[in-house]
């Protein structure tokens, strides 16, 4: 029996051992013939050919997020272009409707507000202005009795938007003194010395320059001069359809709208009478300017040829406005009103006309302008008496001229 | 014995049976750790790398499936094309800027002034747009004359001439100005059968109107200011078409191509009445009224008016309401067409009127001149003579203009030097 049991021992371990090597072997066998597991059937491949390398993948990768940027790069080009084209294209984008129909574009976008220009003075104006309107007055020491009876007219009428740009010191102390907004202008040398002048139109040259800084800010100006008296609001009497609304020097409607004048030559015969374009000038003591580019365009000519070659503001100012493009010149193009003569008067219309006509003394103007005569400060005065103070007799002293 | 033998027999079977799964477990182990074989020891490396890179994605991360690669592919070859697409796309686009602007040397201001509201720059950097764009086209109002003009036409501008029989014999001499100096964009609107037939015998492109009775009776039998008040209703519709257009009366002369020597920067260009740099581009006149004393001078714009014989208007908007404008107030009263035409052009906005604000340009005075200029000026001054060649002359300022025009084509043709001086400065 010992010996039976010693043979039947190491048979068995033999056996293992065999049967774990025969496993092992199924088990390569396995691996060679299904690569990618057990589970997926599909694949009959052979390994390397099934099997792209991570090197080759990558670089795959690598490019299509190259080709994804260009493309992106190129997506927004073409979106700008799309933009650059379709404006450049936008001026063909009206047709013109049938007879009757068509109006050109007359009132120019605004520009943008641009606070940079002048922080101090946007300020300041947030505060004064109403609508993001203003009547600016550029004054200095001389014409302080003048100045007076404006303010005076100013408060009693209710303007509220009203700004003095004093030219010296004395005229900052008195609008402190008077309860009237102002600005005093940072130094400028150029304008300091020319501010204190006592010659009227050297001061009234100024304006140009003073007045760009208002546009920039999108503020619609209106420039007055000292010798205008304030009977109405004008903020509620304009059209603010143009670029620039002026009074007019004109005396009636010829004169002050525009007429066709005749000239006589003569020499020339059957041909001798010629038709010309004639009217009176813009006043540029007293407009309005909408904040746009033509109006500061505006502003920059006039300021750019009264520092070169001088000559008087209103003149300047009137030759940019009317002028066409000629032979070495390039027109402005800035829309023009004429303010109604009867309600923005000059004081030639007042005294010449108004005063010794018992239906037109009835009307009643938004502002009195001057201009036509030298004893200033007494005929606004007088201009009080009449229309505030109801004194039927307070214009008859004065002589038309003087 | 037996039962012994039995049980041994049962246990190797079931022991067998064991050892060879766990055979087969320890291969799957191996295939696993190992799964580009026993030999290669680099690959194993690479195997520990991708293990530790993504451990849950311990067989598809080690091997990209062919699936996969070809959408990766396919993705790829798509992105190239679109690239390829968006290339083109883009010289396109870049090319159509081009010619837009290229069609006009102010088309960069136009897009600036016309997009976004914009800051205004410093000083002296500020310009405010100036030339209008100009309208589409439209052809479904006259497609008769839309085809007349794209056979006509030079870079879509023609030169419209309005005739009837009455000037036969001045228009004669146009044309013949006309073929010397090689204008090829040159139209007559005949207002009558004779002026059509002219036209035929003498190879002229004409446009014969459709019939309106309004505009035939003045055509026929009208006298020169009834018969030039009708190119406004005419000429409306050439502008419609989108073609730039210069009007030209027949008692004009053409030395040289006037398309040459034109701006195009405003709506309307026009030759002057004007004698001089004054009267011309317009100055300061001062007018006296000695009765206001200190301010008896007052200060005035003044001008000579635009002629509306000879003006090129371009096809915006500006310019076609100011052709309505004038033929509204033409067909209300009865007003001389060129008085009206400069009514409209110069006077500013008052109340209870608009203003047009189409811009103006004045033609040089010496290129587009007048019969004033001509007869007594420029012939009396050497220089002048010698100098100034003109592009056109226009006999306006005299009555006797077939005989003048005759002159003009001696004098600086035919350089017969003497051919002017028969002429008084006026007429008789």
């Amino acid at each position: 029996m010992a010996v039976r049991k010693e043979k039947v021992q190491p048979f068995r371990e033999c056996g293992i051992a065999i049967a774990v090597l025969v496993g092992i072997f199924i088990g390569c066998v396995c691996t060679i013939l299904i690569p990618n597991d057990f589970v997926n059937f599909r694949s009959s491949k052979v390994a390397s050919a099934s099997c792209e390398s991570p090197e080759r993948v990558k670089m795959f990768k690598a490019e299509f997020a190259i080709i994804s940027e260009k493309n992106g790069e190129l997506r927004k080009q073409v979106s700008d272009l799309t933009e650059k084209v379709r404006l450049a294209e936008q001026k063909e984008v009206i047709k013109a409707g049938p007879f009757g129909t068509v109006t050109g574009l007359q009132t120019n976008p605004t520009v943008a507000p641009d606070e940079s220009a002048n922080p101090r003075l946007a300020k300041l104006l947030e505060k004064v202005a109403v609508n993001k309107e203003i009547i600016v007055v550029l004054a200095n020491n001389n014409v302080k009795p003048m100045l007076e009876v404006q303010i005076a007219s100013v408060k009693r009428v209710g303007i509220q938007n009203y700004l003095v740009v004093p030219l010296d010191d004395s005229l900052e102390s008195f609008c402190k003194s008077n309860e009237v907004a102002y600005y005093k202008r940072d130094p400028d040398n150029a304008i300091d010395v020319v501010g204190k002048s006592r010659r009227s139109s050297d001061v009234s040259g100024l304006k140009f320059r003073v007045l760009r800084e208002f546009l920039q800010l999108g503020y619609g100006v209106l420039l007055s001069d000292v010798d205008i008296v304030f009977l109405q609001n004008p903020f509620g009497h304009l059209y603010r359809d143009s670029d620039v609304e002026s009074m007019s020097d004109g005396h009636d409607n010829n004169t002050a709208y525009g007429f066709n004048d005749v000239f006589d030559d003569p020499t020339m015969t059957r041909s001798r009478t010629v038709y010309t374009n004639r009217i009176w000038v813009f006043n540029s003591g007293f407009f309005y300017l909408r904040p746009t580019l033509p109006s500061i365009e505006l502003l920059d000519r006039v300021t750019d040829t009264l520092s070169k070659s001088g000559g008087w503001d209103q003149a300047v100012f009137n030759q940019h406005l009317f002028y066409p493009s000629h032979p070495g010149y390039t027109g402005l193009y800035a829309s023009k009103r004429v303010m109604d003569v009867y309600e923005f008067m000059n004081s030639r219309v007042l005294f010449k006309t108004v005063r010794k006509d018992e239906e037109m003394k009835k009307l009643k103007p938004v502002i009195i302008h001057m201009n036509y005569h030298s004893d200033k400060l007494e005929r606004m005065q007088a201009a009080v008496e009449f229309y505030v103070n109801g004194k039927q007799d307070a214009l008859d002293r004065f002589r038309d001229g003087s | 014995m037996a039962g012994r033998r039995d049980r041994s027999q049962q246990l190797r079977g079931s022991r067998i049976a064991i050892a060879i799964l766990i055979g087969i477990f320890i291969g799957c182990v191996c295939a696993v750790l190992f799964p580009y074989g026993f030999f290669n020891s680099s690959s194993s490396l690479k195997a520990s790398e991708h293990l530790s890179k993504s451990s849950n994605q311990v067989g598809s991360s080690a091997c990209e499936s062919p699936e996969r690669v070809k959408m990766l592919k396919s993705d790829f070859v798509t992105l190239s094309e679109k690239n390829a697409e968006l290339k083109k796309q883009v010289r396109e686009l870049t090319e159509k800027l081009r010619l837009a602007e290229q069609g006009s040397d102010n088309a960069r201001k136009q897009v600036l002034a016309l997009g976004t509201q914009i800051k205004a720059g410093p000083f002296g950097t500020v310009k405010s747009l100036r030339t209008n764009p100009t309208i589409l086209p439209d052809e479904s109002i006259n497609p008769r004359l839309a085809k007349i003009l794209e056979e006509i036409a030079v870079d879509k501008e023609v030169i419209v001439a309005l005739a009837n029989a009455n000037v036969k014999a001045m228009l004669e001499v146009q044309i013949a100005s006309i073929k010397r100096v090689g204008i090829t964009n040159y139209l007559v609107v005949a207002l009558d059968d004779y002026i059509e037939n002219l036209c035929k015998e003498n190879d002229v492109a004409y446009y014969k109107r459709d019939p309106d009775k309004d505009v035939d009776t003045v055509g026929k039998t009208g006298g020169n200011h009834a018969v030039s008040g009708l190119k406004f209703r005419v000429l409306r519709e050439f502008l419609q078409l989108g073609y730039g257009v210069l009007l030209s009366d027949v008692d004009i002369v053409f030395l040289q191509n006037p398309f040459s020597h034109l701006y195009r920067d405003s709506d309307v260009e026009s030759m002057s009445d004007g004698h001089d740099n004054h009267t011309a581009y317009g100055f300061n006149d001062v007018f006296d009224e000695p009765a206001m004393g200190w301010a008896r001078y007052a200060h005035t714009m003044r001008i000579w008016v635009f002629n509306s014989g000879f003006f090129y208007l371009r096809p915006t908007i500006p310019s076609i309401e100011l052709l309505d404008r004038v033929a509204d107030r033409l067909s209300k009263a009865k007003v001389w067409d060129q008085a009206v035409f400069n009514e409209e052009l110069f006077y500013p906005s008052h109340p209870e009127y608009t203003a047009l604000h189409a811009s103006k340009r004045v033609m040089d005075m010496y290129e587009f001149m007048n019969s004033k200029v001509l007869f007594k000026t420029v012939r009396k001054n050497h220089e002048l003579k010698k100098k100034v060649k003109p592009v056109i002359v226009h006999v306006n300022y005299h009555p006797d203009k077939l005989n003048r025009m005759q002159a003009v084509v001696e004098f600086y043709v035919n350089g017969k030097q003497d051919a002017l001086d028969s002429f008084p400065d006026g007429s008789e």
